[in-house]
C-alpha cells in the first residue's frame, strides 16, 4: 500500500505523467470482480496481461480485467485484424471509438490515474476501523469492499427494495434511521468484525435500527447477491409490522423466495422468484429417500426445513394468483390483523402460535377443512414435481456443490459431471470436481483441474492444488507450480480442502 | 440472529483429553514475587504493576505463554435497552509471550524417532493470530494503533472495539517489543466504563519493564517423560492400566503443585488433592467432603468397574466465582472452555452460601463422574436417562455432616412425585427403567417438554430410594440397583462388537442407498439402544412378574 500510495502522490504531482514511475514501481491488476494483484511484473499481449512471478508466469484473459496499470499501461496492443489495420493508420481502438494513437494514449493515462486513485482509496478504506459510510435512498451504508462494488449493489438493494414495498405495499418509518448494511470485504473481515460463527453467511439484527451484515465472495457475485437478498428480505418483512415477529415459516421461506433473485445489469431490472436449485436438491433428496414433509408440518413446526420444504410452498403459493393472494393477506394479516391471536413474546414483540398460524392460513386460503387441506397438499407435491427442477448448467452446478456440502457423494460426482457436460465454466466447479475425484481418476482430475486454472488463473488455491495433483507424475513440475501458489498467496495451504474425503464417515 | 445476553455455562466435569503421545513440555514454574506490588516474571523477563486490589489468577498447565493473568476486584454491568439484558464484565489483565524468530528453535514442535512430539509452546504466530482465534463470539476490529516508547522500550499501543453481537468494549493492548520476545499486555472493559477506567489501566501499563531473564526455557525442555494417554491407560492388559494410571496420577499432581502461584496453597486429605486459593479451614472441609464422596462411592458401588485403578481427582479452589471464570477463559479473552484444564482436575470456588448451600453441588457430580469415569467409561457412557440423571442429582445433594455423608433432604423431586403419582401421570420403575433417551421426552410420538420433566423428577426420586435405607429392607428393591447395573455392564460389553460393526463405514453404492444413509444409520442407532434396554431389563428382571414390581412399586410409594 505504501508502495503504490507513494507512486500516486508522485504521480499527481507530476501533472499527467502517471507512467513515469520509479524503476521499484509495482505493477496493479485490477479486475472486474473487485480482486487487486499488486507487485509481479506485468505485461499485455492480444489475449492476456501477463503476470511474471518468479516461479512462473499468470496468464489473465483480458476479460477479467478492469484495469492494468504498469509501465506499459498506455501502450496500445491491436489484437484483432481491424485494429491492425487501423494502427498503420496510426489509430487505436478507444470506448468503440477510432482515435490517433496518441490521443488514447493520454486518454489512458488520464483512466489510468483516476482508476489508481480509486484503488488507492478502496485500500485506504479496506480495514474496518477505517471504513466508508454512505446513505443511499433507504438504506446506511458501511463497508471495506470497492467502490464500484458497493455501488453495484447499492442499485440490486433500491432496486429490490421498490418492488418488495410495492407487492407487499408496505414502507419503511422514515422517522426511524434507516437500516444499515454492513458490508465486509470478505468472509474472514465477516467473522472477525461481524462476530458471526464459522457457517453463517450473513445475519440480520432484528432489534432497534437494524443491521444487516454480509461479506462479499469476489469468486461469486451470484452468492453475494443470493445471500444478501434472503436477508434483506427479513428487514423487508419486518416492515410489514415492526412490533411483530414473523414465524420461521414462512419468514424463511419468503427470504428464500426473494433470495431467489437476480439483477439483470443490461434491463436494470431484477428477477426474484427464481430457482433456488441449492433448497430444491434438498427437497429432491428427501423425496428420493421416501420423506415428504406434511404441508401442516412445514406451518407449524420449526426446522431447518423451513428454508427448503418451506421454499418451495412459499414458491407454490406464488406461482398462482390466487393463491398469491390468499398467500399475502396471511402474511401481511399475520402481523395486523385484528381477528389474529397474538401474544406478546421476548424484546416485547407479538407472536403468532403456530396452531393460529396454520388456522390464519387455511382462512385466507379458504380451505375450509383436513381434507381440503389434503388436497392442497397434493397439488403442492405435484408442483415440486413438475415445476420445480433442476436445469440449466447454474441449477446443476449448485445441485452438485448442495449435494457435496450434504456429503452426498455419488449425487455430488452425478450433478458435477452433468454440469460440466452441459458446458459449465465455473472455475470452481472444476475445482471441486477434481478435488473430489483425484484419487479415483487422476488423468481426468489434473485435466479439470487445469481447465480451472484457465478459467480462473489468480485464484491461488487452484494453482496450489493442480500443483499437488502435478507432483506425482512430476516432481519439479508440481512443486514448481506449488511455489507459484505460495507466492501469490503465502497463507495458500490453509485453504485446502481434502474434497475426496467429504462425506466420507469414519 | 438475536442479539442474546451473555450466558455462561459453567462446565465442572473433568474434560477428558485423548491425544498424541507427546514428549512433556515441563511446565516449569512460572517465577513471580511481590516487589513492591509489583508481579515479577524472571523466565519470560517481565515485571508490572497490575491495578490495585485486582487479583492474581492461577494459569492452566498447558497456558505456558501466558506470563501473568489478574482479574478486577469489581464486576461492571451494561444494560442493553433494545433487549432488555444486562451483561457483565469482570476486567482481567493478560500479558501474553510471543517469542520472536530467533527462539523459533526452542519454541516449534519436533518429532523425534519415535514419534514423540514437542508442542509449539506459544501455539499462536503473533498477538493478531492470538485474537483472532481466541476471540470468538463477537465482533472486533482495530480501530487506532500508535507506535511509541514506554520505559525505553518500543510499544505499539492498540484499541480494537467490540461493537457486533455483544454489548459494546474496547481491548486496550500494548505490545512491547523486547530483544527476543513481544510481550502483549492486554485488558478488555465496556466502552461505557473505558474513561473511568483508562487512568488505572494506563497506570499499570505504563509500570511494564523488562528485566533480565532466569535463562529457563520458554518451552520447557525435553524431560525424557513421555505423556501418558488416554489410549495408554485403557491398555488390554489390566496391570498396565493400573500402572499407566498410577504414573499419570502421579504426573498430573506434580505439574498441578509446581505450577501453582505462590499465593495458593496444596495439600492432601485423603485421596484427595486440594489447590486452594482459600483458607486453611475451607480447604481441609473441601477435602474432607470429596474424599468422604469418594469413599461413599467405593461402599455403595464396588461392583462398578471392580478392581480398576480410579485416579484420585485434584479439586482447584478459587478464591471467588469471577477468579474461576477467569481461570476458565484462560488465554481467551471473551468465551470459556475447559480444554486446557487436564483430566483429573476438577474447579470449584469459595461458596456464596456457605458449605451447605446448591454451589457445592457442581463439585459432587464432577467427583461421582470422574470415579464411575476412571472406574469403567463404557458403562459411565452408556448409562440411560434415568440413572445418569438420578445419580447426578440425588449425588449432587449430598453434604459432609460430622463425619457422615447425608444425603438433602429438602429437594422438591420427592414431593413432586408424589403430586404425580396422586394425580396419576406418575411414571412407575417398572416403565422407567424400560426407556430409551426418545422414550423420555414421548408424548405420543413427538417430544413433549412436560413429559421430559415429569420422567426426570420421576428419576431423581427414585434413585433417591434407591440409595435409602428403606430400600435395603426390602427384599426386591434392596440389590435392584446392582443387578440393574451389573446386568447392563454386560449387555454393553456384549453391544460393543455390534457397536464397532455399526461404526465400519460401508460406503453406499447408489444414490438412492446414500440418500437414505443417514437416516439409516441414525436407526440402527436408535435400534441398538432398544435392544441394549430391552435386554438389561429382561436379564436382570425376567423372571419377576406382576407381584414383584407391584411389591416394589408399593415400597417406593410408601417411601415417598
Amino acid at each position: 500500500m505504501m508502495n503504490f500510495a507513494t507512486w500516486m502522490r508522485r504521480a499527481l504531482a507530476v501533472s499527467g505523467l502517471v507512467l513515469i514511475a520509479p524503476a521499484a514501481q509495482a505493477d496493479i491488476l485490477a479486475l472486474k470482480d473487485g480482486r487487486v494483484i499488486e507487485g509481479p511484473k506485468m505485461t499485455q499481449d492480444e489475449d492476456f496481461v501477463v503476470i511474471s512471478y518468479k516461479n512462473g508466469d499468470v496468464k489473465v484473459p483480458h476479460a477479467l480485467v478492469r484495469s492494468v496499470i504498469s509501465e506499459t499501461a498506455g501502450d496500445y496492443v491491436p489484437r484483432t485484424d481491424e485494429e491492425k489495420e487501423k494502427y498503420k493508420e496510426g489509430l487505436a481502438l478507444y470506448e468503440d471509438k477510432w482515435i490517433p494513437i496518441a490521443k488514447r494514449k493520454k486518454l489512458i493515462e488520464k483512466d489510468t490515474a483516476k482508476e489508481l486513485e480509486q484503488i488507492t482509496e478502496d485500500r485506504a478504506h479496506d480495514e474496518w476501523g477505517t471504513r466508508r459510510k454512505e446513505e443511499s435512498k433507504n438504506f446506511r451504508w458501511e463497508y471495506t469492499v470497492p467502490e464500484h462494488v458497493k455501488d453495484a449493489f447499492v442499485s440490486r438493494c433500491e432496486s429490490y427494495y421498490e418492488i418488495f414495498t410495492k407487492d407487499w405495499k408496505v414502507k419503511r418509518d422514515k422517522r426511524k434511521e434507516k437500516m444499515k448494511m454492513n458490508f465486509f470485504r470478505d468472509v474472514k473481515e465477516f467473522y472477525q468484525v461481524g462476530g458471526a460463527g464459522p457457517g453463517t453467511l450473513a445475519y440480520f439484527m432484528f432489534l432497534g435500527d437494524y443491521d444487516l451484515c454480509l461479506f462479499y465472495d469476489q469468486t461469486s457475485m451470484e452468492f453475494t447477491e443470493m445471500v444478501l437478498y434472503h436477508e434483506l428480505s427479513h428487514y423487508l418483512q419486518k416492515l410489514l409490522n415492526e412490533d411483530f415477529k414473523v414465524p420461521h415459516w414462512p419468514g424463511e421461506g419468503v427470504a428464500e423466495y426473494y433470495g431467489g433473485a437476480l439483477w439483470d445489469a443490461k434491463k436494470k431490472k431484477m428477477d426474484i422468484g427464481l430457482m433456488q436449485e441449492g433448497r430444491l436438491a434438498e427437497v429432491k433428496g428427501d423425496i428420493e429417500s421416501g420423506t415428504r414433509l406434511k404441508l401442516k408440518d412445514v406451518v407449524t413446526i420449526q426446522a431447518y426445513t423451513d428454508y427448503s420444504w418451506g421454499w418451495t410452498l412459499v414458491h407454490f403459493f406464488m406461482s398462482d394468483s390466487k393463491l398469491k393472494k390468499g398467500f399475502q393477506k396471511y402474511l401481511k394479516g399475520l402481523a395486523n390483523d385484528k381477528n389474529v391471536k397474538r401474544t406478546m413474546g421476548s424484546f416485547n414483540l407479538w407472536f403468532v402460535s403456530p396452531e393460529e398460524s396454520l388456522r390464519y392460513l387455511m382462512e385466507c386460503l379458504d380451505i375450509k377443512d383436513e381434507q381440503e387441506l389434503a388436497a392442497l397438499e397434493q397439488e403442492w407435491y405435484a408442483y415440486i414435481d413438475t415445476e420445480l427442477v433442476l436445469e440449466g448448467v447454474s441449477g446443476l452446478e449448485k445441485g452438485a456443490v448442495q449435494a457435496m456440502n450434504q456429503g452426498m457423494r455419488l449425487r455430488a460426482k452425478r450433478l458435477f459431471k452433468e454440469a460440466l457436460d452441459a458446458g459449465s465454466e465455473s472455475a470452481n466447479i472444476h475445482y471441486r470436481y477434481a478435488g473430489m475425484i483425484r484419487y479415483e481418476d487422476r488423468s481426468q482430475a489434473l485435466e479439470l483441474m487445469r481447465k480451472a486454472v484457465e478459467l480462473d488463473p489468480v485464484t491461488p488455491i487452484y494453482w496450489y492444488s493442480l500443483g499437488d495433483l502435478l507432483e506425482d507424475s512430476d516432481e519439479d513440475e508440481g512443486q514448481r507450480i506449488k511455489k507459484l501458489a505460495i507466492e501469490m498467496d503465502p497463507r495458500v495451504e490453509r485453504q485446502k480442502i481434502d474434497f475426496s474425503k467429504l462425506g466420507e464417515q469414519e | 440472529m438475536n442479539k442474546v445476553a451473555a450466558l455462561i455455562a459453567l462446565s465442572f466435569a473433568p474434560a477428558f483429553a485423548g491425544g498424541l503421545a507427546v514428549e512433556e513440555a515441563h511446565a516449569a514454574p512460572t517465577v513471580q514475587g511481590d516487589k513492591k506490588g509489583y508481579h515479577v516474571n524472571e523466565k519470560f523477563g517481565f515485571q508490572f504493576k497490575p491495578p490495585k486490589d485486582w487479583k492474581h489468577v492461577a494459569l492452566k498447565q498447558d497456558e505456558t505463554y501466558l506470563g501473568a493473568k489478574y482479574v478486577s476486584d469489581k464486576t461492571y454491568f451494561w444494560h442493553d435497552k433494545l433487549t432488555g439484558y444486562t451483561m457483565d464484565n469482570t476486567p482481567e489483565v493478560m500479558v501474553i509471550c510471543f517469542a520472536h524468530e530467533n527462539l523459533t528453535e526452542e519454541t516449534t514442535a519436533t518429532e523425534d524417532e519415535e514419534g514423540n512430539v514437542t508442542i509449539k509452546w506459544n501455539p499462536y504466530k503473533d498477538y493478531d493470530d492470538f485474537l483472532q482465534k481466541t476471540f470468538q463470539g463477537e465482533g472486533f476490529y482495530k480501530d487506532s494503533t500508535k507506535e511509541t516508547k514506554v520505559g525505553g522500550v518500543e510499544c505499539s499501543q492498540y484499541i480494537y472495539k467490540v461493537e457486533k453481537m455483544g454489548a459494546p468494549k474496547l481491548i486496550h493492548t500494548w505490545i512491547f517489543h523486547g530483544e527476543d520476545i513481544d510481550y502483549a499486555v492486554q485488558t478488555m472493559v465496556f466502552t461505557s466504563e473505558y474513561k473511568k477506567l483508562k487512568k488505572t489501566i494506563d497506570r499499570s501499563f505504563k509500570s511494564f519493564k523488562l528485566i533480565e531473564r532466569s535463562g529457563e526455557s520458554l518451552a520447557g525442555g525435553k524431560t525424557g517423560i513421555t505423556f501418558i494417554t488416554r489410549k495408554d491407560m485403557d491398555a488390554e492388559d489390566p496391570k498396565e492400566r493400573r500402572t499407566q494410571r498410577m504414573t499419570s496420577e502421579d504426573q498430573v499432581r506434580k505439574r498441578a503443585v509446581e505450577s501453582l502461584p505462590e499465593d495458593w496453597e496444596a495439600s492432601t486429605h485423603g485421596n484427595v488433592l486440594i489447590l486452594s486459593h482459600v483458607d486453611k479451614k475451607l480447604a481441609k472441609r473441601f477435602g474432607e467432603h470429596a474424599d468422604a464422596l469418594l469413599r461413599f462411592f467405593e461402599e455403595e458401588f464396588p461392583y462398578w468397574g471392580k478392581g480398576e485403578y480410579a485416579r484420585k481427582p485434584i479439586i482447584r479452589i478459587c478464591e471467588n466465582r469471577d477468579e474461576l471464570m477467569a481461570y476458565l477463559k484462560g488465554a481467551n479473552i471473551n468465551t470459556y472452555d475447559t480444554d486446557g484444564i487436564p483430566e483429573m482436575e476438577i474447579l470449584s470456588y469459595k461458596p456464596d452460601g456457605g458449605f451447605t448451600g446448591k454451589d457445592i453441588d457442581p463439585l459432587n457430580r464432577a467427583v461421582l463422574g470422574s470415579w464411575l469415569y476412571e472406574r469403567d467409561s463404557d458403562l459411565y457412557n452408556g448409562l440411560p436417562s434415568w440413572l445418569n440423571g438420578g445419580l447426578r442429582y440425588v449425588i449432587g445433594g449430598m453434604r459432609l455432616d460430622g463425619r457422615k455423608l447425608e444425603f438433602r433432604e429438602n429437594d422438591t423431586d420427592r414431593q413432586l412425585a408424589k403430586t404425580y403419582r396422586g394425580k396419576g401421570v406418575d411414571t412407575p420403575p417398572r416403565e422407567l427403567l424400560k426407556y430409551t433417551q426418545k422414550d423420555f421426552s414421548d408424548a405420543g410420538g413427538e417430544a413433549d417438554r412436560e413429559t421430559y420433566q415429569r420422567n426426570l423428577v420421576m428419576s431423581y426420586a427414585f434413585v433417591r430410594f434407591l440409595l435409602s435405607k428403606e430400600c435395603k429392607k426390602n427384599k426386591h428393591t434392596k440389590d435392584l440397583l446392582e443387578t440393574y447395573i451389573t446386568t447392563l455392564d454386560a449387555v454393553t460389553e456384549e453391544m460393543s462388537e455390534r457397536m464397532d460393526s455399526l461404526n465400519e463405514y460401508e460406503a453406499p453404492k447408489t444414490e438412492e442407498e446414500e440418500a437414505t444413509a443417514g437416516k439409516a444409520r441414525a436407526e440402527r442407532f436408535r435400534q441398538m439402544e432398544r435392544e441394549t434396554v430391552d435386554a438389561t431389563f429382561e436379564r436382570a428382571f425376567g423372571e419377576w412378574g406382576d407381584d414383584e414390581w407391584d411389591n416394589v412399586h408399593k415400597t417406593f410409594w410408601d417411601w415417598l
